[in-house]
């Protein structure tokens, strides 16, 4: 894959990182899915999760160091090879983490098709929604670019 | 646990473990669907992590898709714990299940 380089709309994104900040002080404490531990590991529970939780953390501050002082000037955002898997995996896990709250009174149904009456939603769940699908259109992005 | 018994035909005792049995059998290597996670995205973490091609990639995908779940890799404890850790890092749903199958 080579580097990435894209211009956003820097008065639409610019809200949307604000709105996820929450999110990724809450994804600093707890994973994005629960782990699936059996009962009888859960004195392993605990390691399992805090290793989780340090990719998690890992891998989200290098996502919002894409939106660096270039980009709250210009609104360009340049995407290197060696950060697109951890940059996948932060949109993944900050989405999953939107569901659960900003989107949470939406079904799966209405989520999937992106059919959405926005003039139906809380101010919450518009700017919820527009960052799952911001964060949902980057994934793509580097997929795309990846040419596995 | 360790259960010693021994057995009337063998002077020698059954050592029963519970952690060797763990270790020993076969599990399975589960990813539940969910409702967030991109269809493309799946398919490449599949890719990443098992080395599928994207025929097979795509198979399990869509069996994720429309059953609900797909076995995605059988065999002994270690290495199945090691894919459910990684995919859980890429936030997939993915669970260890004991292989019941003969």
């Amino acid at each position: 894959m080579n580097r990435i380089e894209v211009t956003l709309n820097l008065s639409v994104v610019a809200p949307l990182l604000d709105f996820i900040q929450p999110i990724l002080r809450t994804l600093e404490a707890e994973t994005a899915f629960g782990p699936g531990m059996e009962e009888a590991d859960r004195e392993l529970e605990h390691v399992w999760r805090e290793g989780l939780i340090h990719t998690q953390v890992d891998d989200c501050a290098k996502l919002m160091a894409l939106f660096d002082a270039e980009f709250f000037e210009s609104g360009r955002v340049v995407l290197e090879p060696e950060h697109a898997d951890a940059i996948l995996r932060a949109a993944a896990a900050i989405r999953l983490k939107l569901r659960e709250t900003a989107l949470k009174d939406m079904s799966d149904a209405t989520l999937e098709a992106g059919d959405v009456e926005l003039s139906d939603l809380s101010e919450e769940e518009r700017t919820g929604f527009a960052a799952y699908l911001f964060l949902a259109t980057l994934q793509e992005i580097i997929i795309q670019h990846m040419g596995l | 646990m360790i259960a010693p018994r021994a057995r009337a035909e063998s002077p020698l005792p059954e050592i029963e473990s519970e952690t060797a049995r763990k270790l020993a059998d076969r599990w399975r290597v589960v990813v539940l669907n969910d409702p967030v996670n991109l269809m493309s995205y799946v398919v490449l973490v599949f890719r990443r992590v098992f080395g599928f091609d994207e025929v097979r990639a795509r198979k399990h995908m869509l069996e994720v898709h429309e059953r609900g779940r797909s076995i995605l890799w059988t065999g002994g404890r270690e290495q199945a714990e090691a894919y459910v850790y990684t995919l859980q890092q890429w936030h997939l749903s993915a669970v260890l299940e004991p292989d019941e199958s003969d």
